[in-house]
């Protein structure tokens, strides 16, 4: 057994992808530096810190209909069918008042952004409209389109589609604790995920075993507000303030984008609710309240070998 | 995993169907490698030097000697000893037929999955649209009948339409995981 594992910086985030081979071979860099080319590809596409991204050049026209590249328009779709799911607690349109949060700083130039077009009117995901055949989205209103939830949880599973493609089935996308594990790891076992304890940050609170499955984990701790003192990057659109009560949120999911979006999605929703939506869709949930409670949902412990 | 909606499954497979095909960037700037390390494990693996059908969990053929055909009981963590934590996907699959589909530019591939009493049971390939024959995959539902998991032979020549199944295959598994 080998492994070869590259670190690499996208998203505002550090992105580790480790491959377990069979044979010492070459194919695995290969490997790696492709998946990592699908990152950074989905990164610039989507990014709304980026003016001249493909998301913020469609943000910018709103009240026409606009054609768009398939990932682009997957991506918005997706984001938007989520928002759909649960009832506008998850709303990709967030995007301005994420800003005004202070969440307006691309990480890589160090320029802030401003959209000031957007401010005119309160935007919702329903002011999103799709024209499938011919791959066009049409904004209603002004806004900008957040898909901060979506894109890193896609990029995870296209790069492990082109790692499979690549012929490895043993290998785990760790993006900033959004991970996908296939196979097993170099001794053999499942990927043995830890689950941060909110309040000691060094220490987990729990693990879990996975294969074939990504798990995303959304945190208060992750990105507090510059802003506003207590915020956090979760925002409640109904009530446009972070959640209270949770302190972080992870969802189980055969894909990462699923996990990404509904990580964020059963965050915001709160415990009850976040974990009745969870059931109700078969995905596997479990939250950390502030006072350091483990709640999931059913058989989670046993489905996911938990060990605290 | 239990049964998530079509819905969703297409959803995502469209998602990363198209975003993959849409290809990537080869230049980056930060792609510096910031480690890289080459280990030799001291594991032998009972499995020697099988190609990539490396034990992938989804159902691996027992290669680790677990013999429990029973869903594996909670919180094996399996840390020292060896063999016993092949999770709830050895074995646990639900009784039921799955299905799942892979794509790729130039087509897809469905299946779909019977499981009975826990085992795989059969496998059907139920559309394929890519630019080879079906006839060329058709040897490979027998293979994960057989060898109860989706680690198939690659097909000579038509790569993308054998990865297609597979995706499909793991698909539909990771439905029929109790």
């Amino acid at each position: 057994m080998f492994f070869n594992e590259k670190k690499f910086i996208c998203m505002d985030t550090t992105v580790t992808i480790k491959i377990v081979s069979q044979q010492k071979t070459n194919k695995i860099d290969q490997a790696i530096d492709e998946a990592a080319g699908f990152f950074y590809k989905i990164e610039r596409t989507c990014s709304r810190f980026d003016p001249d991204s493909e998301l913020m050049q469609l943000s910018r026209h709103a009240g026409k209909s606009v054609s768009v590249s398939p990932l682009l328009y997957q991506a918005v779709k997706f984001a938007v069918e989520t928002a759909r799911e649960t009832g506008g607690a998850f709303d990709p349109s967030i995007g301005r008042s994420m800003e005004r949060r202070g969440f307006d700083k691309n990480y890589l130039s160090g320029e802030k952004v401003r959209s000031t077009f957007a401010d005119t009117e309160r935007a919702t995901y329903e002011d999103l409209s799709f024209d499938e055949e011919n791959r066009e989205i049409l904004l209603k209103k002004p806004m900008v389109i957040d898909l901060s939830a979506v894109a890193k949880g896609m990029a995870i599973d296209v790069a492990a589609k082109a790692i499979r493609d690549e012929g490895f089935v043993n290998f785990i996308i760790n993006a900033g604790g959004d991970i996908y594990a296939a196979g097993h790891n170099v001794r053999e076992k499942p990927w043995k995920i830890g689950i941060r304890n909110p309040a000691r940050r060094s220490e987990w609170i729990g693990s879990v075993r996975l294969s074939n499955a990504a798990i995303c984990t959304s945190g208060d701790y992750e990105r507090p507000s510059k802003v506003l003192p207590g915020e956090n990057h979760l925002l409640d659109p109904h009530r446009n303030q972070s959640p209270e009560n949770i302190a972080s949120c992870s969802v189980i999911a055969p894909f990462a984008m699923l996990a990404d979006a509904f990580s964020t999605a059963s965050f915001i929703m709160g415990i009850d609710k976040g974990l009745k939506k969870m059931e109700e869709m078969n995905l596997d949930c479990v939250m950390i309240t502030r006072s350091l409670d483990v709640r999931s949902t059913n058989k989670f412990k046993e489905k996911w070998s938990w060990n605290d | 995993m239990s049964k998530l909606s079509p819905k969703w499954i297409t959803l995502c497979t469209a998602a990363i169907g198209l975003a993959y095909t849409a290809g990537y960037v080869v230049t980056e700037p930060k792609a510096a490698a910031v480690s890289l390390a080459t280990q030799s494990s001291v594991q032998s693996g009972v499995n020697g030097s099988q190609n990539q059908g490396t034990p992938n969990s989804q159902g691996n053929s027992g290669s680790q000697g677990n013999q429990s055909s029973q869903a594996p009981s909670n919180s094996q963590s399996g840390q020292s000893s060896q063999g016993s934590s092949q999770t709830q996907s050895q074995s646990g699959y639900k009784d039921g037929t799955y299905t799942g589909q892979g794509m790729n530019q130039i087509g897809s591939v469905a299946v779909s999955v019977t499981i009975k009493q826990g085992k795989i049971a059969s496998v059907q390939i139920t559309d394929c649209t890519t630019s080879y024959p079906q006839s060329a995959i058709d040897p490979l539902p027998a293979q994960v009948v057989s060898r109860q998991n989706a680690n198939v032979d690659n097909v000579s020549g038509a790569t993308e339409s054998t990865n297609d199944f597979v995706t499909a295959v793991q698909q539909a598994l990771s439905q029929a995981q109790a």
